[in-house]
């Protein structure tokens, strides 16, 4: 009776009235007493609740698995197991655990009861006896908040996500600049974990890196301006840091400031971001419910609470659609079928001018327009539920994408949409393309550099990549090569000597290694190579490989062996010849020196000879004008052959003799040293000193016995045809008869033909006129007596020779020099007039002979060695030694030839004047 | 009317005795003494004062030259007549300078000497004809020499080279010296000799000594 009255007034209660809505839950109720299962059902099901009813607790635990009520009303005290363990046995369950429960106790219970009921995990708690309309209250309060709770939930996920996923960092922050929340890309951004970032100052995290001359100052401007944005490097606690553009919202919410932030570098572990996002999100839930849970606890505060709390995650929704509007990237959120049911303010802004309201339009049509691929980027993220990052360009859209799709789910784990978000990555892609080309130049280059092998080899020195250089230097094809070790070219003991390890690590340890060694080219070539071996490292200093750089130096070794070898050749020659080679500076002193230098000087080493001589001038020249005239020399000619001089050796002896020296000079022409060879020509010299001598006295003999044979031609020989001559003249006067006279006469011819031929062989072998009359008279006569023979004009003048005689040798030596002359100019010379100066000059005779001639290259003349210039000249030049003379000949073709002769007069030289 | 009084100085005996034969075949001359050499001949010669002494040139000890200087020094009025092997006239230049009378070869003697002695005692002075040739020759070149003229003026540098080629230089010395090519000095020379009409050296160092710059001794 009581029972019926009850559900009288209950349905009452539970008419539907305008306005309310439609009670479509499914509500369990559990009870051992039939009667009050009937009664509660009878009131939910007239308030519209499908309603199903359990009488023990296994049975309650059962419907509810087969059934997943959105309610369960439970009865604490059940005949098998106890509601508070019928609830605790739900809420552990995973597919009930989401069941709500109103515990109804008919005992008089305690707070602690009460307490004992919610731990276990219910959502509510009435006590017996029940009022119905406090019942439908509770249960529909519960439901409603489920209800809202769900759609936040499913609202918040889809913020959430957005948040989570998108590749910006975001740091919400209150006024005070303290983190509130940030997304993993800010966590990524910034080096930290979340909680290294909640509750820190936002300023001291970003605040080294903004260009803000007071922070605190520029705090409170951001806020007053609403609006930040720009650039700024992020300086993270790690040490290192990166460029960052930014976009920041003030007062989004009252008290919440949004901070945007895009690194430029690469986004990283964005999967793992995902996982971690998702997890905090449960937890979030979970945490949220749990607050719920104690707002229904006290009824009476209930609804403020739950007004509280829809304020609050109205706020919170708020805060993620700004959030969502502040990113940048494209965002949407879709359905299974690809149709928009949110979009961000970017996307809406690209494409609402152009294809209108976003929400209910097939996204496919904003990125393809008509003609939507099958295969779209977004389209593996609907049906696989897998999140995908997609770079892709879009028909519809300039430029390059990436794509980032996340499946977005509902609370029972269903798939129901995803949330993709695109970003406009065609600079970054501009730029990387740049960088591409620029490789790629630089790998032609490296392609076209047919000398230098270049290898590209891994950590452990697997060749991964090679040029056409080394193609050509080894002779190998690609596939023989790449993904071998780079040791595949060193010679098998280098292997086994371990070389090619420790280059390696030579490589790493010095960043560059050089070696050189012989390598075997395919075709069994070997040839000696450079190579260079240089680890690779990226931006943070790790080893990714190496480059190794071979060149093939053969030839250029050889040509250093070559040269080794001529060194060597050179040196045996300077350190064994038997001449002295020596370098010396034109202020005199030596360079260098060979031991046979040192040898021919008496000294022990080339260093002390070196050491000892400091002025060759006068240290070494025994006569010191010799240097004079050797530079002289050598300044006019560059070189100087044979040159004569006696020199000191170290204990003071003399030697003599001969160098041939060069003058070295740089590329400007500048004297750097003298360089020559060294003999010693003592013995020599001796021997010519004898030589000479003996020549000397032979030609004075010589002199001796024609003047000898010519006195006595001349004397006697003279005055005996003279004699004959005057008896014949007599006997002629006195014959009378014919025939005796003239025989007479005819004999008188003959001698006196005699007479002449003999006067002839007279003054060719010494005239007596030379010893009787002197020089110039004796020349004289001869040269009437050359022109009246040759018919060549002849002019001679003497000067200085009348009052003085000279030595009897001298005089016979200058008139056989004039003698060989004139014999010259009728054997080669064709003159038509020749001219004989002779002159005394206090010290000196002064003979010149000239003639207009034929002439010769006088300078080639004199380079003939003296043996091969014929008798004539020897003869002269011998002649003119013998007296101490010198001897110059200047010849022109064509113009005619002068010899000129200098002799000192020494006092031996001088004989008694004429008269006494 | 006395013979003309001849000594003879020659060291050939033959030909001594051909000499004094000859003499004296002659009326009118006879051999008063004789010597083989320089100083016999000067002393003899001391004592006997002969009209005309035949002195030969080539003796031993005291040479022709040097008994000829000695008895014209001593003996002034013995007109002595040389005799000699040389055809050589500066040799005559220096027997005439110290005052012998004349000159006759002795080749020349058979058909000369009695000529010779005739025109020396008569006061006159005797070349042989072989000899008078020359002598003209000479002296007609000199003669044309000293009416010679200075052509053209010569440059400064010509000049200069004129001098250094005088003094004995080779053109090599000049080129050096004058710091000039050596074919400019023989540029110079070949100019110099055409503008002084100078044939060859020798004439260039005449004129050097004609012009003073040479001092001739």
């Amino acid at each position: 009776m009581k029972a019926f009255e009850r559900l009288s007034n209950i349905s009452m209660l539970t008419s539907p009235s305008p306005g309310t809505e439609v009670n479509s839950a499914r509500i369990l109720v559990v009870d051992d007493a039939e009667e009050i299962r009937t009664f509660y059902s009878s009131l939910l099901e007239l308030a519209g609740y499908e309603v199903l009813c359990a009488s023990t607790g296994e049975e309650c635990l059962r419907l509810a698995l087969e059934h997943l009520p959105h309610l369960v009303l439970l009865d604490v005290v059940l005949p098998d197991i106890s509601g508070i363990d019928v609830c605790r046995q739900l809420k552990e369950n995973e597919q009930t655990a989401g069941i709500l429960i109103i515990h109804i106790s008919g005992m008089l219970v305690s707070a602690g009861n009460q307490a004992e009921g919610l731990e276990a995990g219910a959502d509510g708690y009435l006590l017996k006896p029940v009022e119905p309309q406090v019942l439908l209250a509770h249960v529909q309060a519960l439901l409603r908040t489920q209800r809202t709770e769900e759609a936040l939930r499913s609202l918040k996920g889809e913020f959430k996500a957005a948040f989570e996923n998108t590749v910006d960092a975001m740091f919400i922050v209150d006024d005070r600049a303290i983190c509130i929340n940030v997304n993993p890309a800010a966590c990524a951004l910034a080096g930290l974990i979340k909680d290294q970032i909640v509750g820190r100052n936002f300023l001291d995290l970003i605040g080294p890196g903004l260009y803000w001359e007071d922070l605190e100052l520029g705090w409170q401007q951001f806020l007053q301006n609403l609006h930040q944005n720009g650039e700024f490097r992020f300086f993270r606690p790690d040490g290192s840091n990166l460029e960052v553009e930014y976009n920041a919202k003030a007062r989004f919410l009252p008290d919440r400031h949004l901070w945007v932030m895009r690194d430029l570098g690469p986004h990283k572990k964005i999967e793992q971001e995902i996982e971690e996002a998702r997890d905090q999100m449960e937890e979030n839930v979970l945490q949220r419910t749990a607050e719920l849970m104690a707002a229904n606890i006290f009824l009476k505060r209930e609804i403020a609470d739950r007004k509280k709390a829809e304020e609050a995650l109205l706020a919170a929704t708020a805060e993620w659609e700004q959030t969502f509007n502040a990113i940048p990237d494209q965002i949407c959120v879709m359905d299974l079928d690809g149709v928009i049911h949110r979009a961000n303010k970017a996307m809406r802004a690209r494409f609402e001018p152009s294809h209108g309201n976003l929400v209910g339009l097939d996204h496919k049509r904003c990125y393809w327009g008509e003609e939507p691929p099958n295969n779209s980027p977004f389209a593996k993220v609907l049906s696989s539920g897998a999140p995908t990052v997609i770079e892709t360009t879009f028909p519809e859209l300039e430029g390059s994408y990436l794509v980032a799709s996340y499946p977005l789910f509902d609370s029972r784990g269903q798939q129901w949409g995803a949330v993709s978000a695109v970003r406009d990555i065609t600079e970054r892609k501009r730029a990387r393309q740049a960088l591409r080309e620029i490789e790629e130049r630089f790998q032609l280059l490296i392609e076209g550099i047919p000398d230098y092998a270049i290898f590209m080899l891994d950590r452990d020195g697997i060749i991964v990549s090679w040029n056409e250089g080394a193609r050509r230097i080894y002779g190998y094809e690609n596939h023989e090569i790449i993904g071998k070790h780079f040791s595949f070219f060193s010679p098998p003991e280098e292997r086994d000597a371990g070389r090619p390890g420790s280059a390696l690590q030579a490589a790493i340890f010095n960043e560059r290694h050089e070696e050189e060694g012989w390598r075997l080219a395919k075709n069994g070539r070997k040839f000696w190579a450079n190579m260079i071996l240089s680890a690779l490292r990226d931006d943070e200093g790790n080893l990714r490989g190496f480059s190794k750089v071979t060149r093939n130096i053969t030839e250029q070794k050889q040509t250093q062996a070559a040269l080794k070898q001529a060194e060597k050749k050179y040196r045996d020659i300077f350190e064994y010849a038997i001449e002295g080679i020596f370098q010396s500076t034109p202020n005199g002193q030596f360079i260098s020196a060979n031991p046979a230098m040192a040898r021919i000087f008496g000294y022990a080493s080339p260093e002390e000879l070196i050491d000892d001589r400091q002025d060759i001038e006068r240290e070494h020249y025994v006569d010191p004008e010799r240097r004079t005239l050797f530079k002289k020399l050598i300044e006019e000619k560059e070189s100087v052959y044979d040159f004569e001089l006696e020199a000191y050796r170290k204990d003071g002896t003399k030697i003599w003799t001969a160098e041939s020296v060069r003058a070295v000079r740089n590329d400007d022409g500048v004297l750097l040293y003298y360089e020559g060879i060294v003999e010693d020509i003592t013995k020599r010299k001796q021997a010519e000193a004898e030589r000479v001598e003996l020549w000397r006295r032979f030609v004075r003999v010589q002199e001796d016995e024609q003047r000898r044979i010519s006195r006595e031609l001349h004397d006697e020989m003279g005055g005996s045809l003279a004699a004959i001559l005057l008896g014949l003249k007599s006997l002629g006067e006195t014959v009378q008869d014919e025939a005796a006279s003239v025989c007479i006469k005819h004999l008188q011819e003959i001698t006196t033909g005699m007479a002449e031929e003999m006067h002839n062989l007279v003054r060719e072998l010494r005239p007596t006129a030379l010893d009787d009359l002197g020089l110039q008279t004796a020349m004289s006569n001869y040269v009437d007596e050359w022109n009246r023979r040759t018919g060549i004009t002849i002019d001679f003048h003497a000067n200085g020779f009348l009052n003085e005689r000279l030595s009897n040798q001298l005089e016979s030596s200058i008139y056989r020099i004039v003698q060989e002359s004139l014999n010259n100019i009728i054997k080669h010379a064709k003159a038509q007039n020749v001219s004989i100066i002779l002159e005394k000059r206090d010290t000196r005779i002064l003979l010149i002979i000239e003639d207009d001639g034929l002439g010769f290259d006088s300078d080639a003349l004199l380079r003939i060695p003296a043996r091969n210039r014929g008798v004539g000249l020897l003869g002269m030049k011998e002649r003119i030694a013998l007296v101490g003379g010198s001897f110059n000949i200047e010849s022109t073709p064509g113009v005619g030839t002068t010899v000129l002769v200098h002799i000192p007069i020494s006092s031996n030289h001088r004989e008694a004047e004429l008269n006494g | 009317m006395d013979k003309l009084r001849v000594f003879v100085a020659d060291d050939h005996a033959v030909l001594r005795d051909g000499l004094k034969a000859l003499v004296n075949a002659q009326p009118d001359m006879e051999i008063v003494g004789e010597a083989d050499n320089g100083r016999t001949a000067h002393e003899q010669a001391k004592e006997l004062i002969p009209d005309i002494l035949l002195m030969d040139i080539s003796m031993p000890g005291l040479n022709g030259v040097q008994a000829t200087e000695l008895i014209k020094a001593d003996c002034p009025e013995i007109k002595i007549l040389a005799l000699t092997a040389y055809k050589d006239r500066s040799y005559l230049n220096q027997l005439l300078k110290i005052g012998a009378s004349g000159y006759v070869l002795k080749l020349s003697a058979a058909d000369e000497l009695i000529d010779a002695i005739r025109a020396v005692a008569a006061g006159g002075i005797y070349l042989d004809p072989q000899m008078a040739d020359r002598i003209t020759e000479e002296y007609v070149r000199s003669q044309f020499l000293k009416g010679e003229v200075r052509q053209r003026e010569l440059t400064a540098r010509e000049e200069e080279v004129l001098r250094l080629i005088a003094q004995g230089y080779s053109n090599k010395e000049i080129s050096n010296e004058l710091k000039i090519a050596v074919k400019t000095v023989e540029s110079h020379k070949a100019n110099i000799m055409q503008k002084l009409e100078l044939k060859n050296r020798t004439e260039i160092v005449r004129y050097a000594v004609r012009q003073g710059w040479l001092q001739d001794t």
